[in-house]
């Protein structure tokens, strides 16, 4: 014989007696099985008692049984003792009894009359069941239970043949069919035509134990009305692992897909207006080049055609002071003189608004430029920067700013031009060049020595065609300061003037600076 | 030998002073545009006489000139072989930074902002002693 359950127990024990066997049976029980007698004493305690209770057979034996009772449940006994005086049994009654350590025990009792050889009724016998595993399965299971019909999510199982067992409130709500109407119907009622293969497809997966995995699909309601799910399969398996159906989770993503479909339109409108905006911005990006292309064009004729005349008549005036000059008197000479002057004048203008328009429409990507070489060869280009026209000193370890060379190097000339040209007669010019670090930013100076310029010129300074100090006296365009003020600015510095109007002028350029070395003190 | 290939009687004018200016060491002749530098420097028709045509030693280009721009005179020459030694030096009415790009990219040795100046006509012809001097 062999043992199968763990409530019944067989014995191979054969040449005994039934007394024997019962004896055997109460010592080998996992079930609690005391007597008492009608006072309630306990008689006899086995094992699986002292298993439970916590209390050994001698502990136990010659005790009240009110002792295995909690205080809430003490009404018990007596209710107890008169049903069995009666000769009554209480079947699997379900009740809370205490350990000897005090803690709570929920068990099956089975209480039952014990009568002596004349059939009067001397005691009971208890049969009790520890219960507690199997109270909180219950209770897991309740929970489990309560999480899947409260699930938005349709949660039902199929055995393999594809047949429903089980159908919570959200399949009801999703598919419209009762858990009564599902409940032994195949799941291919909920297949729309055009969807009946995959339920075979989706059984020989789940037989060969593969899960599957957020599956979009389309199902039919009860109503015929069809539905998007997104669609989880899991086998289930019985204790022994043996694959005996599907858990299938659906979710409703009608609404999902809906959403979808409208975020695919939106960014297709989206895509569609981007391409009309960038398209727009393309056709407005070719006109205004072409119309810079146009500028730079008329820049450039300008330059060759405009420039020739006012050359030649320079060229043609010199020429006569030089090879008739003798022939003439003194206000004849003065004529061709300011012939001269003039038309070196419009040609200097001509050069200077060409280098204005070029400042303004170059590429300007800023590097970092090492100053003080910047400035030896601007100096090195022009003789009158030089000794003995004039006296340059350069601050040693000027810095480094971000820079863009040619703007600089048009800037920069421009002032230095300016220094030495707005002297006293007989002045030799003095100039100063030193530079300044101060929060990223480095400050060149260009201070000179010449004629000042007056604090309410200084705002006026650097405009287009301003000019301080008219006359021929200081010959100017009224454009450098205007060049010098674009140029730093398209690099993203600034300028300033400092000057009393007596001592001198002090230029600076403020731009970004690109070195990392402590700020340079004067 | 010097040949200034310019269309413009004004700018002619303007470097037969320049030159009268400087030591009498070179003579000049002149080409009013781009076709006849081309024929001079080839040698076609009367050019053909090299004794009295010689292949110049510098060469003052201006750029805009009529029936060929500057720079494609500038490019056919730099594609002769046997004119390759011989520098050019651009003469233009604008300091176009494009421009003096494009010249020097082409082969030109020199750019000079019109008018030419004794000081600068000077400059380039010292070109002519730096090119020669390795030979």
């Amino acid at each position: 014989m062999i043992s199968t359950d763990k409530n019944s127990v067989s014995t191979s024990v054969s040449d005994s007696g039934p007394d024997r066997h019962f004896a055997a049976i109460v010592e080998s029980t996992h079930d609690a099985i005391v007597s008492k007698n009608l006072d309630g004493i306990i008689q006899s305690w086995n094992p699986a008692a002292e298993k439970i209770f916590g209390y050994t057979a001698a502990e136990a034996i010659g005790k009240s049984v009110t002792m295995l009772i909690p205080k809430e449940n003490q009404g018990e006994e007596p209710r107890i003792l008169a049903r069995i005086r009666r000769g009554e049994k209480i079947d699997h009654y379900e009740t809370v009894r205490k350990r000897k350590d005090g803690s709570l025990v929920n068990i099956w009792l089975t209480v039952s009359p014990i009568k002596d050889a004349s059939g009067k009724i001397i005691g009971a016998s208890k049969i009790a069941r520890d219960i507690t595993q199997q109270k909180k399965i219950e209770e897991l299971q309740l929970q489990f239970v309560a999480i899947v019909e409260s699930s938005d999510d349709a949660i039902l199982s199929k055995d393999l043949n594809g047949i429903i067992q089980s159908w919570n409130k959200g399949a009801e709500n999703i598919f419209g069919y009762t858990a009564g109407e599902a409940i032994g119907k195949s799941v291919t009622m909920l297949m729309p035509e055009g969807h009946e293969d995959e339920e075979p497809k989706i059984l020989a997966r789940v037989r060969r134990g593969e899960k599957i995995d957020h599956y979009e699909t389309v199902r039919q309601r009860k109503d015929g009305s069809l539905v998007n799910i997104s669609l989880t399969v899991s086998p289930i398996k019985n204790a022994s692992g043996k694959i005996i159906g599907a858990s299938k989770i659906a979710r409703d993503v009608t609404e999902q897909k809906r959403v979808e479909q409208k975020m695919h339109e939106v960014r297709g409108e989206l895509a569609t207006l981007n391409r009309e905006l960038e398209h727009r911005v393309m056709e407005r990006t070719a006109s205004l080049n072409e119309a810079i292309n146009q500028l730079e064009e008329f820049s450039y004729s300008v330059s060759h055609d405009l420039r020739s005349p006012a050359r030649a008549m320079e060229a043609y005036a010199k020429a006569v002071i030089e090879d008739y000059g003798p022939r003439l008197d003194a206000r004849g000479l003065g004529f061709l003189q300011k012939i001269v002057r003039s038309s070196g004048r419009m040609d200097k203008l001509i050069q200077d608004l060409l280098t204005y328009t070029r400042v303004l429409r170059s590429d300007v990507s800023l590097k970092s430029v090492e100053l003080a070489p910047l400035l030896r060869d601007i100096l090195d280009q022009y003789p009158e920067m030089q000794a003995p026209h004039a006296q340059i000193r350069l601050q040693d370890g000027l810095g480094v700013a971000m820079a863009h060379e040619a703007s600089l190097t048009q800037a920069l000339s421009n002032l230095l031009s300016n220094a030495v040209k707005f002297v006293n007669p007989k002045t030799i010019p003095q100039i100063d060049i030193r530079s300044e670090c101060r929060n990223g930013k480095v400050r060149l100076w260009i201070a000179d020595n010449g004629i000042g310029i007056k604090p309410e010129f200084q705002s006026r300074l650097f405009r287009m065609f301003e000019r301080i100090n008219p006359g021929m006296r200081y010959e100017g365009t009224g454009i450098g300061l205007a060049i010098v003020k674009k140029a730093v600015e398209r690099m993203g510095g600034t300028v300033g003037v400092e000057s009393d109007g007596v001592t001198g002028t002090s230029f600076w350029i403020e731009l970004s600076s690109a070195s990392t070395r402590p700020a340079q003190t004067i | 030998m010097i040949l200034l290939v310019e269309d413009n009687e004004d700018d002619v004018f303007i470097m037969e002073r320049v030159m009268l200016k400087l030591p009498p060491t070179h003579t000049m002749h002149v080409a009013v545009d781009g076709r006849e530098a081309v024929d001079y420097l080839q040698g076609s028709g009367k050019y053909s006489d090299r004794l009295a045509y010689p292949i110049p030693s510098l060469i003052f280009l201006d750029l805009k000139l009529p029936s060929l721009h500057g720079f494609e005179v500038l490019a056919w020459i730099n594609s002769q072989p046997s004119l390759k030694s011989v520098p050019v030096a651009i003469l233009s009415s604008s300091a176009e930074p494009r421009d003096r790009e494009t010249a020097i990219r082409l082969g030109a040795k020199s750019f000079l902002v019109k008018p030419p100046t004794p000081e600068t006509v000077a400059q380039a012809l010292k070109l002519l002693s730096d090119v020669r001097a390795p030979d």
